[in-house]
C-alpha cells in the first residue's frame, strides 16, 4: 500500500487533479464571468445609422435623398512624415504641412494614437478616391463614412422640408423632416466589431446581435416641385408667403415663405459662417411666414363679416348703404379707401370694391360675442392642424381679450370693433388660415386641413352655413376679379372656361409712418374639374390690388398653362 | 569519448505505445493549436510547418537513442555532468539577449546548454543519489550532494532563466525519494520553504508551526535532531519578515508582489496572466474553434505559440482537450513509475523516475503558471509548445524512457 511507486503517483495524481479543478473553475464555472470579459476586450459595438426615408414630391420625383460624406482623418501610429504627400493634401484640402503636423504632434501620445484624428471634413467622393489612388504616399489616411441629406429639385423649399442637426443621432429639426422624424428615421443598425489589443478594428464580429440598419419610410409630399420652383422665383425679391392649395382635400401644392436659405448648406456640420448670416438677418429667414406669422388680414376679412350677416340673416343681399367716402362715429372720422366714396352699394360692390363704410356699418349690426364665436369657426384664433411643427394661431378678439388689452388704457369702445370689420386693428391671422378661409369659400362651407404629406389622416370641418351665402360670396369675388372696377383686377385671366375668383386687402401696419402695408391678394381658380386656391401677402408690399394680385395671375396662368 | 555510446547490434527496439501515446496526443495538439496561431507568409515564419518538421526531426533523435548504450551513460554521468556545468559557465561570457544569457554562439548556431542539461542533469543525480545512498540522515556527506546538485539551477537562475532553474530543482526531490532516501526527511527538508511563506499570514504561521512540532514530535530520531530543525524553522519564519522590510528594496518588494499577485498590477507585470486566464476561461465547455479565439488572435494573449499555448488550446479547443492533457498526463506518469518499479536497477529505475518528472513538472508548472495557480515565468511544454530545442530534449528524454523500458526489464 505505502509503496513508493503509490506515494509518488497520488502525489503527481493530487498535482494534476490541482490544475484540473482550476480549469475546471476557469472554464466551467466562470466560463461566463471570463467570456464577457473576453467580449469587452475585443468587441466594440457599433451603431449603424439607418437611412432616412427618401421625400417625394406630388409627381413621385424625390426631392430629398440620401448620400454620403467623408471626412478626412489620420492615424497617428500609422502616419509617416517622411513619406507622407503632404502636397497632395494640401492642394485638395487647403490644409498646409505645418497645420497636419501640429494636429498628429498635439495626437501622438501612447493612448491617442491609435484613434483617428480629425483634419478636414466634407471630403466629396471625386476628392475621395484621388487621395486613395495614392494611398501608399499618404499613411495613416482614414475616411470616416456620414450620412447627409441631398437636395434634388430645383425648389428650395427650405420651410417645408426643413433640416437636420446632429447631436447624438441625426434628428429632424424643423419642417417635416422633424414632423415626420419617426417615421422617416428608421431603425438604426448594430453591428459588432472585433478591434485588436491596440483598438484596431479587425472587422465585422458574426453574432446574433447584429442587426441590419432599417431604412425609413418614405414621405409622399403633396407639394409640386416646379410650381414651387415657379413661385418661389416670383417671390424672389420680397418678403411675405405665398401658398397654392387644392381645395377640395386641403392638399398644399406650394408653400413659400420668402426670404429662404439654401437647404443644402446644411448637409453635414453648418459652417458657423452660414448659420450666422441666416440667423442675423434681420428678415428672419428661418422663419416660415405661411404659419409662424401673423399680420392683419385687411379687406380679406370682410369676406367673412359678409358670411356672418348673410348667415344670420341681419341683411339681406340687397341693402344698400351709401358711402360717401367718410364715416362719422361719434367724434370720430372713419375713411373709405376711395376718398370720394363709391356712393349707393350693395353688399356685391361692397366686396367687388371693397367699401370699407359698408362694413363699419354692418358691424354694428353683430354681437361682439357672436361676431368672435363665428369667426373662430372659420379656423382664426387657432391651429390649422397643418403637420409641421410651430403654427401659431393668430389672435381673435372677444369682450375678455379686449378688456384685458385695454385695461390701462381707458377702455375700449365700439369704435375699435369698426376696425375689426375691414381687418384691422387686434385681428390677426396666419397666411394659411387666409387659405383655409378660400377653400372653406370654395367649398361652400367645408374645408380639411392644409397638410402636405399626402396620406395624412384628417377630419372635415364644416361651417354649417346657408347655400345662398356662400354663393353670394363666390359671386362678389368673381366680380372683384372680372369687373372693371374690381379690386382683384388685375388677377384677371381672360381665358374661356376659367374661373378666378379673388380678393385683395391692404393691411395697415401702422398709422402715421413710412412703412408701406402688408399686401395681401386671396383667392381660387376654377378650370375644367381642378380646383385651386391661394393665398399670397408680401410684408409692405404697398396696395394689395398691385403686386400680390398680379403675382396671383402669374400663378394662375401657370396652373392653368401647365395644366398642373 | 563516445565510442561505446551507440550500440547498433544488441540492442532490440519496440515501441513502448503504452507510453508513447500521450506524447503522440500532444505533439497533435501542438500543431493542431500552431495550426491556429501560425503565420503562413513563408516556410520559415510558419510555426506551424516548423513544428512539423521538429517533430520529424524528433522522431529521428527518438529512433537514435533507441540505440544508446545505457551503461556507456551511467559510466559517464558524472564527466557530462562537469562538462554541463563548464558549458553552463561560459554562457557568461556570450552577449546578453533580450536580458539574458543563455547561449552560447558560435557563428550561426545557437546552443543553449542548459537545455540538453536537463538531461545530463537527471542522470548525473541519478548516479549521485545512488551511489552514495545515504539513507536516514542528514550527514555533511549529504548536505555536499545536495549542494553539488543545486549548483546547475544556481547558474540558471543567474542567467537569469527562472523558468528553467524551478524546473532542476523540482526534480531533486523525487529523484532523491526514488534513491530510497527518507520521505520524512525529504519533508523536513521541503519545511523551512513552507515556514518563510507561512511567516506572512500570523494565523497561517500558528497553525503551521503547531503542525511542525507535532511533526518532530512523532518522528523516531534523536532530541537533539529535533530541537535543531525545529529551530531552522523558527529562524527562517523569523528572518523573512526581517529582510522583507528591512533588507528589500521597495521596488523589489514590488516586483515580488506582483510576481505572487498578478491583480496588483494588472497592466503592468499582471498583464499576462490576466489575458491568459481570460482566454482560458472564455473558451468554456465548447471552445471557440480554432483559429476563432478572440483573445488569441487580437493580439490579446502573449506569446501564444510557446509559454501560454495551453490558453489557445482553452480558448479554441475546449475544456475537453484540456482534460485529455492532464488524463495523458496521469495517464503516462503510471506507466513509468509502474515500470521504474519493476527495474532492478537502481540508476535506471530512478533515471525513469527523472525524465517522466521533468516532462510531468514542465506540464503541471506550466498549466499552473497560465491559469494563475503559479506566478508566471517563462516555460514551455513538452510537445505542445513551439520550439526546436526543447522539443530535441524531450524527445531524447522519451527516447531514453522507452529505451530503458525495452532493455532493462
Amino acid at each position: 500500500m505505502y509503496s513508493k511507486k503509490n506515494i509518488i503517483l497520488s502525489v503527481y495524481l493530487f498535482l494534476v487533479l490541482v490544475v484540473f479543478f482550476r480549469y475546471f473553475k476557469l472554464q466551467i464555472i466562470d466560463y461566463s464571468k471570463y467570456q464577457e470579459k473576453a467580449g469587452n476586450n475585443s468587441l466594440r459595438r457599433i451603431e449603424l445609422e439607418a437611412p432616412r426615408g427618401i421625400i417625394y414630391d406630388l409627381s413621385n420625383k424625390p426631392i430629398v435623398d440620401n448620400k454620403f460624406i467623408y471626412d478626412l482623418n489620420i492615424i497617428p501610429k500609422d502616419f509617416d512624415s517622411q513619406s507622407f504627400n503632404y502636397d497632395l493634401i494640401e492642394k485638395i484640402t487647403k490644409i498646409n504641412k505645418i497645420k497636419i503636423d501640429s494636429i498628429i504632434k498635439q495626437n501622438n501620445t501612447s493612448i491617442k494614437k491609435f484613434k483617428p484624428v480629425l483634419i478636414a471634413r466634407n471630403i466629396n467622393l471625386e476628392k475621395k478616391s484621388i487621395l486613395e489612388e495614392s494611398k501608399l504616399d499618404l499613411k495613416g489616411l482614414y475616411f470616416s463614412k456620414s450620412q447627409v441629406r441631398t437636395y434634388m429639385m430645383d425648389c428650395n423649399l427650405s420651410h417645408v422640408l426643413g433640416y437636420l442637426r446632429k447631436n447624438e443621432d441625426l434628428v429632424g429639426f424643423s419642417g417635416v423632416e422633424k414632423y415626420y422624424q419617426d417615421l422617416l428615421k428608421g431603425t438604426d443598425g448594430i453591428e459588432y466589431h472585433k478591434v485588436d489589443r491596440f483598438s484596431i478594428d479587425q472587422g465585422i464580429f458574426q453574432t446574433d446581435g447584429n442587426i441590419l440598419p432599417l431604412q425609413g419610410s418614405d414621405l409622399h409630399l403633396t407639394i409640386d416641385s416646379k410650381l414651387q420652383a415657379f413661385s418661389e422665383n416670383l417671390m424672389n425679391d420680397f418678403v411675405g408667403s405665398v401658398i397654392v392649395m387644392n381645395p377640395e382635400s386641403g392638399e398644399i401644392l406650394s408653400m413659400v415663405s420668402k426670404p429662404d436659405y439654401d437647404l443644402s448648406s446644411f448637409a453635414g456640420e453648418i459652417p458657423k459662417k452660414v448659420w450666422n448670416k441666416i440667423n442675423n438677418n434681420s428678415n428672419k429667414p428661418f422663419n416660415n411666414r405661411s404659419i409662424q406669422n401673423h399680420y392683419p388680414p385687411g379687406s380679406i376679412f370682410k369676406l367673412v363679416l359678409s358670411a356672418i350677416v348673410l348667415d344670420k340673416n341681419l341683411i339681406s343681399k340687397n341693402r344698400l348703404i351709401n358711402c360717401n367716402g367718410v364715416y362719422d362715429f361719434y367724434d370720430t372720422k372713419f375713411r373709405c379707401w376711395k376718398e370720394d366714396g363709391h356712393g349707393k352699394t350693395n353688399l356685391n360692390k361692397a366686396l367687388q370694391q371693397s367699401c370699407n363704410i359698408y362694413f363699419y356699418n354692418l358691424i354694428q349690426m353683430v354681437d361682439f360675442e357672436l361676431w368672435s364665436s363665428e369667426v373662430k369657426k372659420f379656423g382664426f384664433g387657432d391651429v390649422t392642424k397643418i403637420d409641421l411643427n410651430g403654427e401659431v394661431k393668430g389672435i381673435v378678439p372677444d369682450r375678455s381679450y379686449m378688456n384685458e388689452r385695454y385695461k390701462n388704457k381707458g377702455g375700449w369702445s365700439t369704435g375699435h370693433l369698426l376696425n375689426l370689420s375691414i381687418g384691422q386693428g387686434e385681428i390677426m391671422v396666419t397666411p394659411i388660415q387666409i387659405a383655409n378661409l378660400m377653400n372653406i369659400i370654395q367649398n361652400e362651407g367645408y374645408s380639411f386641413p392644409p397638410h402636405l404629406n399626402k396620406s395624412y389622416v384628417y377630419n372635415k370641418n364644416i361651417i354649417d352655413y346657408d347655400r345662398k351665402v356662400w354663393k353670394i360670396i363666390k359671386q362678389s369675388m368673381f366680380d372683384a376679379v372680372n369687373k372693371d372696377k374690381g379690386t382683384a383686377y388685375k388677377a384677371n385671366l381672360n381665358m374661356r372656361g376659367v374661373k378666378v375668383y379673388g380678393k385683395t386687402g391692404t393691411a395697415q401696419i401702422c398709422s402715421d409712418c413710412d412703412l408701406l402695408p402688408h399686401a395681401w391678394f386671396a383667392g381660387f381658380l376654377e378650370f375644367k374639374n381642378k380646383k385651386y386656391s391661394i393665398a399670397v401677402i408680401i410684408e409692405n408690399g404697398g396696395k394689395g390690388s398691385d403686386l400680390p394680385t398680379e403675382m396671383s395671375r402669374k400663378i394662375f396662368k401657370y396652373l392653368v398653362d401647365n395644366n398642373v | 569519448m563516445f565510442k561505446g555510446l551507440f550500440d547498433f547490434k544488441n540492442y532490440h527496439i519496440s515501441i513502448r505505445w503504452i507510453v508513447l501515446l500521450p506524447i503522440v496526443i500532444y505533439t497533435i495538439i501542438g500543431v493542431m493549436a500552431l495550426s491556429s496561431t501560425s503565420s503562413y507568409i513563408s516556410f520559415f515564419s510558419s510555426t506551424f510547418y516548423k513544428q512539423i518538421l521538429w517533430a520529424l526531426i524528433g522522431i529521428s533523435i527518438f529512433t537514435l537513442v533507441q540505440y544508446v548504450r545505457i551503461q556507456f551513460i551511467y559510466d559517464y554521468a558524472y564527466i557530462f555532468y562537469i562538462l554541463i556545468l563548464f558549458l553552463l559557465c561560459i554562457t557568461f561570457l556570450s552577449p546578453v539577449i533580450e536580458g539574458s544569457q543563455r547561449w552560447i554562439i558560435l557563428g550561426e548556431i545557437y546552443f543553449q546548454p542548459s537545455e540538453l542539461g536537463k538531461i545530463v542533469y537527471i542522470i548525473g543525480l541519478s548516479r549521485l543519489f545512488n551511489d552514495y545512498r545515504i539513507k536516514n540522515k542528514f550527514s555533511l556527506f549529504f548536505i555536499f550532494l545536495i549542494f553539488i546538485s543545486t549548483v546547475p539551477p544556481l547558474i540558471i537562475f543567474k542567467q537569469p532563466d527562472l523558468g528553467t532553474a524551478i524546473i532542476y530543482l523540482s526534480l531533486i526531490l523525487p529523484i532523491l525519494y526514488w534513491s530510497d532516501f527518507d520521505i520524512k526527511l525529504i519533508l523536513l527538508m521541503i519545511f523551512p520553504f513552507i515556514s518563510m511563506v507561512a511567516s506572512s499570514s500570523i494565523i497561517f504561521y500558528y497553525v503551521w508551526m503547531i503542525f511542525v512540532l507535532f511533526y518532530l514530535f512523532i518522528i523516531n530520531k534523536p532530541i537533539i535532531f529535533k530541537v535543531f530543525h525545529f529551530t531552522i524553522n523558527l529562524l527562517t519564519s523569523i528572518i523573512t519578515p526581517y529582510a522583507w522590510t528591512n533588507i528589500l528594496e521597495n521596488h523589489q518588494r514590488n516586483r515580488i508582489i506582483s510576481f505572487i499577485d498578478p491583480f496588483s498590477d494588472p497592466m503592468g507585470n499582471g498583464y499576462q496572466v490576466i489575458q491568459s486566464m481570460i482566454t482560458i476561461g472564455s473558451g468554456g465547455f465548447w471552445g471557440k474553434g480554432l483559429g476563432e479565439g478572440t483573445q488569441t488572435h487580437l493580439k490579446f494573449l502573449p506569446v501564444r505559440d510557446t509559454d501560454f499555448i495551453i490558453s489557445v488550446v482553452s480558448e479554441e479547443m475546449c475544456f475537453f482537450t484540456i482534460s485529455i492533457i492532464l488524463l495523458s498526463l496521469i495517464w503516462f506518469v503510471y506507466w513509468v513509475v509502474d515500470f521504474a518499479q519493476r527495474i532492478e536497477n537502481n540508476f535506471t529505475s530512478t533515471l525513469l523516475i527523472g525524465l517522466c518528472s521533468m516532462i510531468f513538472m514542465h506540464i503541471i508548472i506550466n498549466m499552473g503558471m497560465i491559469s494563475g495557480l503559479l506566478p508566471v515565468t517563462g516555460l514551455p511544454v513538452p510537445f505542445i509548445s513551439y520550439g526546436g530545442s526543447f522539443f530535441l530534449t524531450c524527445s531524447i528524454g522519451v527516447g531514453l524512457i522507452n529505451n530503458i523500458i525495452n532493455n532493462h526489464i
